[in-house]
C-alpha cells in the first residue's frame, strides 16, 4: 500500500538510492572536505562538481582493494589530489601564473606572526582563491591537506609524497607566501 | 590647528563611519585567523557540496553494471 501510494510522479523526481551504507558513509564523511579541495585546486565550482563525482565514483569501483587498508582516511583525498593534478595537467594552468608571482611573495617581508584579518563575506572564498592561485601547486596543496584537523603531517607528507619533516619545513614557507599574498 | 587637516580628519572619520555602517549592514563580521590553515578551515566549514554531486553519483552509480557472481555462486547457485 505504502508503496503504491510513494509510486508516481515523486519517483521520476527523486534521485535512486545509495547502492550500500558504506556509500553514504564514506559521502558522508568525505564529500566536504573532497569537494573543498577540488574546487581550491581547480577555481571552478562546476569543475569541483564534476572533479567530486568522479572521485567518488573511482573511489567506490575500487572499494574492495581498499577495504582494511590502514589509510582509509587518506585514499579518497589521494585519489582526488591525483584526479586534479591530472586536469590541470591537461589544461595547462597555473605554471605561467606562479612565475609571475613567486616574486611579490617572496621579496615581501614576513609578518608570520600577525593574524589574517578577514570579513565574513561571500568574497571571502574568492579572496581565499585568489591568494591560493598565486601559490606553487605544491604550497596550496600542503595548506589545504595542513587544514584538515583529521590529517597528521604523517599523513600529508604521505599524500605528497615527502617526509613528515618536509611539510614541516614546507608548511613554514607556505604560511609566509600565504599570509603576503593575501594581504597584497 | 589648519583648517584643511581639520577638514581632512573630519572626511576620514565619515569615511570610516560608512565603511563600518556598510560592514553592518551587509552582516558581514570581521574575523580574525591565526594561521592560512585556520582560514582554509573555516572558509571549507562553509562551504555546501551542492546536491547535484550526490544525485548525480547515485544516478551514476545505479548505473554501474553489476559485478559477476563469483565462480562458486555460479555453479551451485545462489539463495536469491
Amino acid at each position: 500500500m505504502a508503496e503504491l501510494e510513494s509510486s508516481g510522479e515523486s519517483d521520476a523526481t527523486t534521485a535512486p538510492d545509495w547502492q550500500s551504507p558504506e556509500h553514504a558513509a564514506i559521502y558522508e564523511e568525505h564529500s566536504r572536505s573532497i569537494y573543498y579541495l577540488a574546487l581550491r585546486m581547480l577555481s571552478d565550482p562546476a569543475q569541483a562538481e564534476d572533479a567530486a563525482h568522479d572521485v567518488f565514483l573511482k573511489a567506490f569501483r575500487k572499494l574492495d582493494t581498499f577495504r582494511g587498508d590502514a589509510g582509509l582516511r587518506t585514499w579518497p583525498y589521494r585519489i582526488a589530489i591525483n584526479h586534479c593534478k591530472n586536469l590541470l595537467q591537461t589544461w595547462h594552468r597555473r605554471t605561467m601564473v606562479n612565475n609571475v608571482d613567486d616574486a611579490v611573495w617572496q621579496t615581501t617581508p614576513s609578518s608570520s606572526e600577525s593574524p589574517l584579518r578577514a570579513l565574513e563575506t561571500k568574497e571571502l572564498g574568492e579572496r581565499i582563491q585568489r591568494t591560493l592561485d598565486c601559490l606553487p601547486e605544491e604550497y596550496s596543496l600542503l595548506l589545504l591537506l595542513v587544514a584538515d584537523e583529521k590529517l597528521s603531517y604523517e599523513e600529508v607528507g604521505e599524500l605528497t609524497e615527502q617526509s613528515a619533516d618536509a611539510v614541516r619545513g614546507k608548511l613554514h614557507r607556505a604560511r609566509k607566501a600565504f599570509r603576503a599574498a593575501f594581504e597584497k | 590647528m589648519e583648517p584643511e587637516s581639520e577638514q581632512f580628519k573630519q572626511r576620514s572619520r565619515e569615511e570610516e563611519d560608512i565603511a563600518s555602517r556598510q560592514a553592518e549592514q551587509s552582516g558581514a563580521q570581521p574575523a580574525e585567523f591565526e594561521t592560512p590553515e585556520e582560514l582554509i578551515r573555516h572558509d571549507a566549514a562553509r562551504t555546501e557540496v551542492p546536491a547535484s554531486v550526490e544525485a548525480r553519483l547515485k544516478d551514476s552509480l545505479a548505473n554501474e553494471p553489476k559485478p559477476k557472481p563469483g565462480i562458486w555462486k555460479r555453479l551451485f547457485g545462489g539463495g536469491d
